[in-house]
């Protein structure tokens, strides 16, 4: 534990050199300004970023794409209080309570509850990814092929379920669409070309960089072209600097906030959409003002805020001790910290102890920054919000081909991530939810190694599979959540539990 | 849930991973140089396949079942939600959009596809996005090209951004990280 504090202190004190906080400075703000334009989302930010680092040394491109990914997720709470729209899909919630706060002529005082919120969330999520993520890199150790298997079964039912809440079907499907892109290409074992048909392009995969950025880059571009945001930006008349009671009034919501935020970005691929919405459903829940709830409630905005940036470490968390995104700008940040020599795992409490403090201190350092940029500089970003769509979707675009080429020099890259931006169009059009496909790319090559090597150790018998306790444990979560996914299920635990309610009532009667 | 496009969605779906389990049967299992079923590069992908293949299979089977259903009169009302969920949100903000355009997006198809596709490799890195940026802007401000006065404006305003990012892309890119571009 005391090591822990040492390796976050000295981390903390490194970066606060001239060179480090120019880097955190300028990333955060980039973050902020990607967040609040709808159609940029943290994702595509991150990607295009992680581009730009590879010629840094890895400290230095990890910081970096760490401060554009808070600044990214707060960012978006801007357009979602001022426009109405969520500059990132983790906002919508915002949306909920933030503008009818801005209608009201409460501009500041949102933007200044939102931000609050946001520091407060990212910090209780940057506490646990310190305290978690040992202990959590510690218990994969024990974790051999059998575990890693279902463990990427576990990541796409449970992100199918949590991201299409509606209907968990689509959100199944995209996950194991995800997992059979991740097998075009050269399998580990033969080195034979799956799916290639001749092509040497096919035969050395589909990049995770490329697919990506199609899905979040490209099919965002044809979404906001297929129908641009009404842009009516409120000036902001009120003072951005909330009042201290105002905000510690609501004590528990943060805390409560901030631990849900990160346990869902804990979750493999559900991410910080997910930890707002969660947030927002347990404060409404638990308040005291419920009435106000969509309204403009301080508390539904500060809970939706909290719940979001705590989900960036606690995504964080998984990549760093199962080499598992929690999210889907944790994917990215997961192949950026491969591209520049960097081995998550459960080993890297063994081989690079204090490089999990070190990203808590990164966590702590762009969330500082965060900070003081969204209190400072309220008005000035205003700006950012009046660049017509039509003038900036295609520098995006001209962005995304860089970004889809940089990572191989392959223009075969950047068709990829053409086709997979239409097919991503194509999918959210008719209701599929697009981070289970990502997650399904980035776990492929893990379900499809450990699945081989654990059938070959066990000489061909599925017993180990079912009956390890990792394995088992992990097997019976899947099937619940498949269960509770099920329409019929679901009414029939609907219909129980309100039958044992009014018994329990005519007992108590009674 | 249970729109005549998820019907379709899972026809396609079934059609698709039958034929991946198809394909993935058809791969090579190495048996003579030791290899078997079990570690046969079509195993993973022969399961996807069976996998997706179920799951479209239950999509057209649950658009059937909801079609009797409603034919019966017996349409279950969705459980109400505690908080609005996502998708309920999305369609609340779509207060806040312009209306859609296919034209539009079409277009924005085919420039990009022109972009990025075409001109991308086969003319200088800078000329490509000067073309693509100007033209796009131009399109997409073509309803306020009533007059030349008019005209002239949206055309330098495009000119001038497509000539700063044609400038920017290759400078940062390639001057300042360099990375190597197309």
């Amino acid at each position: 534990m005391l090591d822990g504090v040492n390796y976050f202190v000295q981390g903390v004190l490194g970066f606060l050199t001239p060179g480090a906080l120019f880097n955190i400075a300028w990333a955060t703000l980039l973050g902020i300004i990607v967040g609040m334009l709808p159609g940029l989302t943290a994702t595509l930010g991150v990607a295009l970023l992680t581009t730009l680092t590879f010629t840094m040394p890895s400290g230095d491109a990890i910081l970096v794409l760490i401060c554009m990914y808070v600044g990214a997720i707060y960012g978006g709470s801007r357009s979602a209080i001022l426009l109405n729209i969520p500059g990132t899909p983790a906002n919508a919630a915002t949306v909920l309570d933030g503008h009818p706060l801005a209608r009201s002529g409460q501009v500041g005082k949102a933007m200044g509850i939102a931000t609050i919120g946001s520091f407060l969330g990212s910090f209780i999520g940057m506490i646990l990814l310190a305290t978690i993520a040992p202990m959590l890199a510690e218990a994969a150790l024990k974790f051999q092929s059998y575990e890693f298997f279902w463990l990427a079964i576990f990541g796409i039912v449970i992100a199918g379920r949590l991201t299409a809440l509606d209907d968990p079907l689509k959100g199944w499907i995209a996950g194991f669409l995800g997992l059979l892109v991740a097998m075009v290409g050269q399998e580990g074992i033969y080195s034979y070309a799956r799916f290639a048909y001749g092509s040497t392009d096919l035969a050395g995969g589909l990049g995770l960089l490329p697919v990506l950025v199609g899905m979040f880059g490209f099919t965002e571009i044809l979404f906001v072209m297929y129908q641009p945001a009404a842009t009516a930006v409120t000036s902001v008349m009120d003072s951005v600097i909330p009042k201290a009671r105002e905000v510690f009034r609501y004590w528990q919501t943060i805390i409560r906030s901030g631990l849900i935020g990160t346990l869902m970005g804990l979750i493999p691929g559900v991410g910080e959409d997910m930890g707002a919405w969660v947030s927002y459903a347990a404060a409404r829940g638990s308040s005291k003002e419920k009435e106000k709830f969509g309204k403009g409630s301080v508390e539904g905005l500060m809970a939706a805020e909290t719940g979001n940036n705590a989900a960036v470490p606690g995504a964080i968390i998984p990549v760093l001790t199962l080499a598992v995104p929690g999210s889907a700008p944790a994917a990215v940040l997961l192949a950026a910290l491969f591209i520049h020599g960097i081995r998550p795992g459960p080993l890297i409490m063994i081989e690079s102890p204090s490089f999990v403090f070190e990203v808590t201190a990164m966590v702590f350092m762009a969330t500082v920054a965060m900070l003081v940029f969204g209190l400072l500089l309220t008005k000035p970003l205003l700006t950012v919000l009046r660049i017509p769509p039509a003038r900036l979707m295609p520098i995006i675009m001209v962005l995304c081909t860089v970004g889809s080429f940089a990572i191989a020099s392959r223009v075969f890259d950047i068709w990829v991530m053409l086709v997979f931006g239409i097919i991503g169009f194509v999918l959210r059009r008719y209701g599929f939810p697009l981070a289970p496909l990502i997650l399904g790319v980035v776990l492929g090559p893990i379900l499809d190694s450990n699945l081989r090597r654990g059938m070959l150790l066990s000489d061909g018998s599925i017993v180990p599979f079912l009956t390890r306790p990792i394995s088992l444990t992990l097997w019976a979560a899947i099937a619940v959540t498949v269960l509770l996914g099920i329409p019929t299920v679901q009414d029939g635990l609907r219909r129980l539990l309100g039958r044992r309610g009014a018994g329990k009532r005519g007992d108590d009667r009674g | 849930m249970t729109k005549t496009t998820d019907r379709n969605a899972g026809v396609i779906i079934f059609l698709f991973g039958a034929l991946v389990t198809f394909e993935s049967w058809r791969m090579p299992r190495f048996e003579k140089i030791g290899g078997s079923l079990l570690n046969a590069p079509g195993l993973v992908p022969g399961m996807l396949g069976i996998i997706i293949a179920v799951l479209g299979a239950i999509m057209v089977m649950r658009f059937y079942a909801a079609r009797r259903l409603a034919r019966r009169g017996a349409v279950a009302a969705p459980p109400p939600h505690a908080v609005e969920t996502p998708e309920e949100v999305a369609a609340e903000v779509t207060a806040g959009m312009q209306p859609a355009s296919m034209p539009r997006l079409l277009v924005t198809l085919a420039l990009s596809v022109l972009f990025a596709g075409v001109l991308v490799g086969r003319v200088p890195f800078w000329l490509a996005i000067f073309l693509f940026v100007a033209a796009s802007i131009v399109y997409y401000e073509k309803d306020e090209l009533r007059s030349t006065a008019a005209t002239a404006r949206v055309v330098a305003i495009a000119a001038a951004i497509a000539g700063a990012t044609a400038f920017a892309v290759p400078f940062v890119f390639e001057r300042l990280f360099l990375v190597t571009l197309p």
